[in-house]
């Protein structure tokens, strides 16, 4: 891997040259506009795209292929370069590696020099690429729906943009950021920063617990108990990828680990951090200031009465006292909107002493810096005329705020109206001029995810469209001279100035990031108890019938990813739902409320509702029913309406119900408590990427607890039926290396960051949702969802024991087995073995019988059934040129990654040296925030995945049909006392343990 | 050369027919201006056919996703169909081969429609693996092991799907060979009745100059022979191979020993059934009611009732091996067979296939053409679902409950499936235009054990015309 700068100060410079090599698109440009996106004509076009491009000489137009008769410096066409960056995905401020291949960024990874995420990164930092490439962005500024020249644009908001003006954007940390951000305040302009997710009550809160209003760092890898309340942290909370890495150090069982942390949850919808809790309590959100309260009592803080609420008194019991127990290393999160609820929970966490440990203000969290007060200000000022000119950048507040339509009513009292934006969104298509921005992968910005640690981004590619960087435009329009400069001269300038002595430009390009600042020293700010006489009516439990729920969609995060095919297609983890929203419900509120799965059903509150399509979700707490934001985006793009294939696809009976694929727009909701629920009497088809959430009884996700796995590693796994050497055909013999896969349960979260990886990675299409719907989604890895009862029976959905069940995810990808099912059926051998270990398939042999998906036990291969392409040819910028687009009719699977296989053993050849234990990491297990997936040569004793094999937790899916897998699992550990039923097994251990 | 003539024995061919009656009734139908009723047939089923030609058309223009199979359900209505046609394909080398070297004369009326339909039910299978494949451009011949040199570019002789290749084609050759050789003697017949030249050279090239002399008879009846003994294997290795699909799978559901020989009892079964089927359509429509009787359709009852009973009891011992076997996950298949999503398509597989054959244990029903027709309907509407039970039931609930799927077949697939049958029928019609529906050759010589009886006519020596098959009966 070779780490470079993208840096153009010098000639000859990567930047200049990727800007060459990054013509293509443009060439393209001229083909696509005469493509009609309907499907069928797109296949003809690029049919003879195709055909053009081999036979040059034949179409009319004249092209030029240049040799570069000198070899720039610093870049080799077809060679790949990492640039490092920052992820924009959402506020955390991912650090990230741009895979470069001839001027094109083609996977995103995480940096494993960054401290706020590592080698991980999400599957919405992924999948940015998809927009990136998207055809759908703006490709020039606008101004009053025409597009014009860049000129005219800045002369008209020049004479516009200056006192009086106000600039609404969303987090904005980044120094040299602020720092133009302040030049514009500088001229009377007023900047108001908000999130549409927003997590101010926590920095509200501390404002009066600590006289800081900032948002704490948290430190999972130092707590041993975690209690949270409704705070998605494994999912989408503030730092999901840092958090979901931290605390899962803590829950690793590998490599002669032998201590667990405890994770409690007590929340009202059933979220990824509540499947992964090891205890779980569903609350209203209404009860949840009483359980609070309860709790803060019961650790001696009265500071009211705390109302009746559905937890039973012993747990809250031993929650306090494990709580006690754990003190200084104990952390309780919130992530309510209430200041009070945020402001009992800092109580708790001061009294364990958790300030300063596994909470921390000396070091704030920077990734979320908006500002509801700041907003509610700006709303009032609109209606009251004081804004002469808005300038909305980056942010959609017409469809992401509360009252959104109400802000889209303010605007036209608003003279001019501008926004700095890479989209015709909800708001900017409502304003007067757009410039045009660029995607955050074509600009260079700069980042401050935790004071004191600063990070920067760089473009991976020369911009398609014409567009710009949001702060040149705004420089421009102030009148500043920075503004007729490129920004990454501006912005070189600024941190030249600023950076520590010894500390070089190039080095923190390069890195992507600024020397970590390193742990926080001095005094903790104290906890001031006299603001605690204010919170006596938090306790007080006001429930309705039917309570809304609105929580951050781990597939469109805000919003922002609405026109992400990657994203829309991704299975929501707990229902395993893609491309819509829904209203979830426990079982028991859906028969309660009288509908049925898919039943789209009208929810209201005063003043605003949406059409959502309803789905029984177990585990939710009665009375509840939840909706995702970041869906019912009406202005993303074609692809919102489902099929990122074909625009003709939109179900206009659909679009007249409000009813988008995306499903609807839930912002209206947040705050509200009280939901009314009634059915419009129409059904729609779920896209479902798995359908079945129980096991059956089957040995496929084998658990333990941690009490009897301390007693016995091999529990839960004792009935392992070891290979039988007896084969039809002869075995393998593995005589150099012999791939293979070791996936721990334990750490795996199910936030589905492989999967997307994976698809990124290997050209995976995307097929649409009426394709998922049919269940022929491509997914090479697959995240396996199975509920469990309580009491460890079997699961069935319906039994009150059910209500609130516990969740096992388990990775399902090629299992490359020695006695492969899928080898002996294919009539071609278009499947066959390596010697290696692998299970490759020839893609040109196949025929497509697809008798080895049949034959495939853990069904994992996937068979093109039409001819799945991108629906437009800049999409197809993002394929990886390593790997084969495999054409209709052909079968398809999980490789392991062979192109990186190869790629390492070239490596390793080059430098003459064997394998290294991790140099070659599959785009799954690279991706892995909690480094689930272990790669490497089980033939090497010295790599992690032979020793893993050894671990006595370690078995394979379904071994009794001896197919001798070479990815095999490490059985999930919950730490909680053992179930019956698990005691039961121990107890036969004897009798059956060693079949 | 006694000739023994039983006279508990019924005549095979009732209605006191000359010899010349025979030849001049069967040649009739090819002869003279087709019926309406052939018109309808040959129109309606040619329609069907060509929309057949459309949905295949559409299907490899668009791919295999214009099917409702998904990635747990690979194979439904196409491999089903395969599986159906070849099984349908059976009965006319069962009744042609097998029955001949039994020496049931009760076959000579029924086996030349027997053998056709043969050859048009694999034709229907055949397309079945070609067009289910999801490039058949060039996996029609990559799955031959031709020589080239690309290395290792080999088939997969460890692949039951190559095992089908082999056995389909060997099978397909055979019995076309096996029906041709039977019709030579009877185009001869037509050839010598043809008056315009065009129908002279047609019937003359096809019938060979064969010119009748004993020794001719003589080459026929033994090549006959050799043909019948090559294809009475083929009876059982064919269904054997193609359950060998199946067996050989890891598949829960699949994964059965006892496939073999209750794919082979199954096809007999349902081969009976379409036989039964298109011979009382045939002897009704063509008037051939004292050619094929009562007694032929009793006998042909009575295979069923047999194979009925067969594949029954398979039905039954999969359940038990399901529940003995203590497998978890086999153990599940059949539960899931007989309660889960697909158990109505079990439930009227068990109906169709195990109940309605029910009826043949009563000899009145068993001579009721009606009560035949309609059974045989039911049958083979059981046997189509035997398939379709075994193929997508298993498939769509096999080991992991997080794959777990229906399948939803689309419109294309169901006009697929009629399609076939607008070909399979489409091809009989122009058969029975063309050839003589009936093995009247072979039915002369069978014709004298009622003749002891008939004492009307003084019949010619059969010698003339059939000596061969004269001295076959004799020696019976």
């Amino acid at each position: 891997m070779e780490i470079g700068t993208n840096n153009d100060a010098f000639k000859n410079s990567p930047r200049e040259i990727d800007a060459e090599l990054a013509d293509l698109p443009a060439d393209l440009k001229a083909e696509m506009k005469e493509v009609s996106r309907g499907r069928r004509d797109f296949m003809k076009v690029t049919g003879m795209a195709a055909m053009g491009a081999v036979i040059a000489g034949c179409t009319a137009e004249e092209r030029h292929v240049k040799p570069l008769l000198e070899k720039p410096e610093g870049i080799t066409p077809g060679v790949v370069y990492h640039y490092a960056s920052t992820c924009q995905g959402c506020s955390a401020n991912c650090g990230t590696l741009m895979k470069v291949r001839d001027g094109r960024p083609i996977k995103l990874e995480g940096n494993a020099q960054n401290e706020v995420n590592g080698t991980g990164l999400c599957a919405a930092g992924q999948a940015q690429l998809w927009t990136l490439y998207n055809p759908d962005r703006l490709h020039n500024p606008t101004k009053g729906g025409e597009t014009v020249e860049w000129n005219d644009l800045d002369a008209a908001a020049s004479k516009v943009v200056g006192s009086g003006t106000v600039l609404l954007t969303g987090t904005i940390n980044g120094p040299c950021a602020n720092d133009v951000i302040n030049k514009f305040k500088a001229k009377g302009g007023k900047h108001v920063a908000y999130d549409a997710i927003s997590n101010y009550s926590i920095a509200a809160a501390h404002g009066k617990t600590h006289n800081t209003v900032e948002i704490p760092s948290y430190h999972f890898d130092k707590a041993t108990v975690v209690v949270s309340f409704d705070a998605d942290f494994l999912g989408t909370w503030i730092n999901p990828v840092g958090f979901a890495r931290d605390w899962a150090t803590q829950r690793d069982l590998r490599d002669g680990r032998n201590t667990m942390s405890r994770l409690i949850c007590l929340e009202a919808r059933m979220s990824l951090t509540g499947a992964n809790a090891d205890e779980r309590h569903r609350i209203k959100d209404s009860e949840r200031g009483a359980v609070l309260m309860d709790l803060a009592k019961r650790l001696g803080g009265n500071f009211g009465e705390p109302g009746k609420h559905s937890v039973p008194a012993e747990a809250m019991a031993a929650l306090a006292k494990e709580l006690q127990n754990a003190g200084r290393r104990a952390l309780v999160i919130s992530g309510s909107r209430d200041v009070h609820e945020q402001m009992i929970c800092n109580w708790i966490n001061n009294k364990l002493g958790a300030y300063g440990t596994t909470v921390d203000l000396r070091r704030p969290s920077r990734q979320k810096l908006g500002n509801d007060d700041d907003l509610a200000q700006l709303l009032k000022d609109m209606e009251g005329g004081k804004v002469k000119t808005l300038i909305v950048w980056g942010v959609n507040p017409v469809y992401d705020l509360p009252n959104g339509a109400k802000f889209k009513e303010l605007m036209g009292k608003v003279e001019n109206t501008i926004a700095i934006s890479s989209h015709a969104d909800e708001t900017a298509s409502e304003c007067g001029m757009i410039a045009a921005e660029d995607d955050p992968l074509e600009m260079w910005n700069d980042f401050e995810p935790v004071r004191g640690y600063f990070s920067l981004a760089q473009p991976g590619i020369r911009r398609l469209w014409n567009t710009r960087n949001g702060f040149t435009s705004l420089l421009k329009w102030i009148g500043d001279k920075d503004g007729n400069a490129d920004y990454r001269k501006v912005l070189k300038k600024f941190w030249e100035g600023n950076l520590p002595p010894g500390v070089s430009w190039s080095a923190v390009v390069e890195a992507g990031a600024s020397p970590a600042p390193g742990d926080p020293t001095g005094a903790h700010p104290s906890f001031n108890n006299s603001v605690m006489g204010d919170i006596k009516g938090a306790g007080k439990v006001d429930s309705a019938d039917l309570e809304v729920v609105t929580y951050e969609s781990y597939n469109l995060r805000d919003g922002r990813h609405a026109t992400n095919g990657w994203l829309q297609e991704m299975a929501d983890p707990m229902s395993r739902i893609s491309w819509t929203n829904i209203a979830f419900m426990s079982p028991a509120t859906m028969e309660a409320q009288g509908v049925g799965e898919g039943d789209i059903v009208e929810l209201s509150v005063e003043g605003a509702s949406c059409k959502v399509p309803a789905n029984r979700q177990p585990g939710m707490a009665d009375g509840v029913v939840a909706v995702s934001l970041g869906y019912g985006r009406t202005k993303a793009g074609p692809i919102v309406h489902g099929r990122g294939v074909e625009e003709d696809a939109v179900d206009p009976d659909l679009l007249e119900e409000g009813v988008h694929a995306i499903g609807g727009n839930a912002y209206p909701f947040i705050g509200a408590k009280s939901v009314s629920l009634s059915a419009t009497g129409r059904t729609i088809r779920l896209a479902k990427i798995s359908t079945h959430d129980s096991q059956e009884d089957r040995p496929i996700l084998k658990q333990t607890s941690l009490e009897q796995w301390k007693k016995n590693p091999k529990s839960g796994n004792e009935h392992e039926i070891p290979p039988v050497d007896v084969t039809l055909w002869p075995r393998w013999e593995y005589k150099g290396h012999k791939w293979g896969m070791v996936v721990d349960l334990n750490s795996c979260i199910g936030c589905n960051a492989c999967q997307v990886a994976c698809s990124i990675e290997n050209n995976v299409p995307v097929v649409g949702k009426e394709e998922v719907w049919y269940r022929r989604e491509m997914h090479w890895i697959r995240i396996d969802t199975y509920y469990e009862d309580n009491d460890g029976s079997k699961y069935d959905g319906k039994k009150t024991e059910d209500v609130n069940p516990e969740v096992g995810f388990q990775p399902m990808m090629c299992q490359h087995c020695e006695n492969a099912p899928c080898e002996t059926v294919c009539p071609v051998i278009a499947t066959s073995h390596s010697d290696e270990g692998l299970n490759v398939q020839a893609y040109n042999r196949c025929i497509g019988t697809r008798y080895c998906a049949n034959n495939c036990p853990y069904k994992v291969r996937r068979f093109n059934w039409f001819r799945y392409e991108h629906h437009n040819l800049t999409m197809n910028l993002v394929l990886n040129p390593d790997i084969v687009v495999r054409s209709r009719g052909v079968m398809e699977k999980c490789s392991m990654c062979a192109q990186r296989i190869y790629d390492g053993k070239r490596e390793a050849a080059l430098h003459d040296t064997k394998i290294e234990d991790g140099s070659i990491t599959p785009a799954c297990a690279q991706t892995c925030p909690t480094d689930a997936i272990t790669f490497g040569d089980q033939n090497d004793p010295e790599h992690r995945v032979a020793k893993l094999l050894k671990d006595p937790r370690n078995y394979a899916v379904i071994a009794e049909i001896n197919t001798r897998p070479a990815v095999t699992y490490l059985t999930k550990v919950r730490n909680r006392p053992a179930k019956e039923s698990e005691l039961k097994l121990a107890a036969n251990e004897g009798g059956h343990g060693d079949h | 050369m006694g000739t023994v003539y039983s006279k508990l024995r019924k005549p095979l061919v009732e209605g006191d027919k000359s010899l010349h009656d025979v030849t001049h009734d069967v040649c009739h139908s090819i002869e003279g201006k087709p019926s309406q009723l052939w018109w309808l047939g040959f129109l309606g089923s040619g329609l069907v056919t060509l929309m057949f030609v459309a949905v295949i058309g559409w299907l490899l223009y668009e791919g295999v996703g214009v099917w409702g199979l998904n990635k747990t359900v690979g194979w439904g209505f196409d491999i089903t169909n395969f599986v159906f046609w070849v099984g349908i394909g059976h009965a006319g080398t069962l009744i042609s081969a097998v029955l001949f070297l039994f020496r049931q004369k009760w076959r000579t009326s029924i086996n030349r429609s027997a053998e056709a339909m043969t050859l048009f039910a694999v034709v229907c299978a055949g397309l079945f693996p070609l067009i289910h494949m999801g490039r058949l451009w060039i996996g029609w011949l990559w799955v031959a092991p031709y020589p080239n040199l690309r290395g290792p570019l080999w088939v997969n002789f460890r692949s039951p799907l190559l095992w089908d290749v082999f056995a389909i084609s060997t099978y397909l050759t055979i019995s076309a060979v096996f029906w041709y050789i039977g019709l030579i003697p009877d185009l001869a017949a037509v050839r010598d009745r043809a008056k315009h030249w065009a129908r002279k050279l047609f019937y003359g090239t096809l019938s060979q100059g064969w010119n009748g002399s004993v020794r001719s008879w003589n080459h026929y009846e033994t090549a006959y022979m050799i043909f019948a003994g090559l294809a009475t294997p083929l009876v059982f290795s064919v269904h054997t191979i193609v359950s060998f699909d199946f067996a050989t799978s890891v598949i829960p559901g699949w994964h059965t020993t006892i496939f073999p020989p209750y794919f082979v009892a199954g096809a007999v079964f349902s081969g009976f059934g379409m036989v039964l089927t298109l011979l009382l359509i045939t002897r009704k429509t063509m008037k051939l009611e004292q050619y094929i009787t009562l007694s032929h359709l009793e006998n042909m009852g009575k295979v069923i009732i047999l194979t009925g009973s067969l594949v029954g009891l398979a039905y039954g011992t999969e359940f038990f091996i399901a529940w003995y076997s203590g497998s978890l996950y086999e153990g599940y298949a059949f539960v899931n067979r007989a309660t889960g999503p697909f158990a109505w398509s079990y439930w009227i597989m068990v109906s169709c296939n195990v109940l309605s054959p029910q009826v043949l244990w009563f000899k009145k029903l068993r001579r009721n053409p009606m009560v035949l027709f309609i059974m045989s309907i039911f049958v083979n509407i059981g046997m189509w679902f035997e398939r379709f039970v075994i193929i997508v039931t298993s498939l769509h609930r096999d080991y992991l409950p997080s794959s777990w799927s229906y399948y939803h077949p689309t419109l294309i697939e169901i006009l697929t499936l009629v399609g076939s049958f607008g070909l399979f029928f489409f091809l009989f019609f122009v058969f029975v235009r063309l050839m003589p529906a009936i093995a009247f050759g072979e039915v002369k010589g069978v014709m004298k054990m009622g003749q002891a009886h008939a004492v009307k006519h003084d019949p010619k020596p059969a010698v003339a015309t059939a000596g061969g098959a004269e001295a076959e009966v004799a020696n019976d």
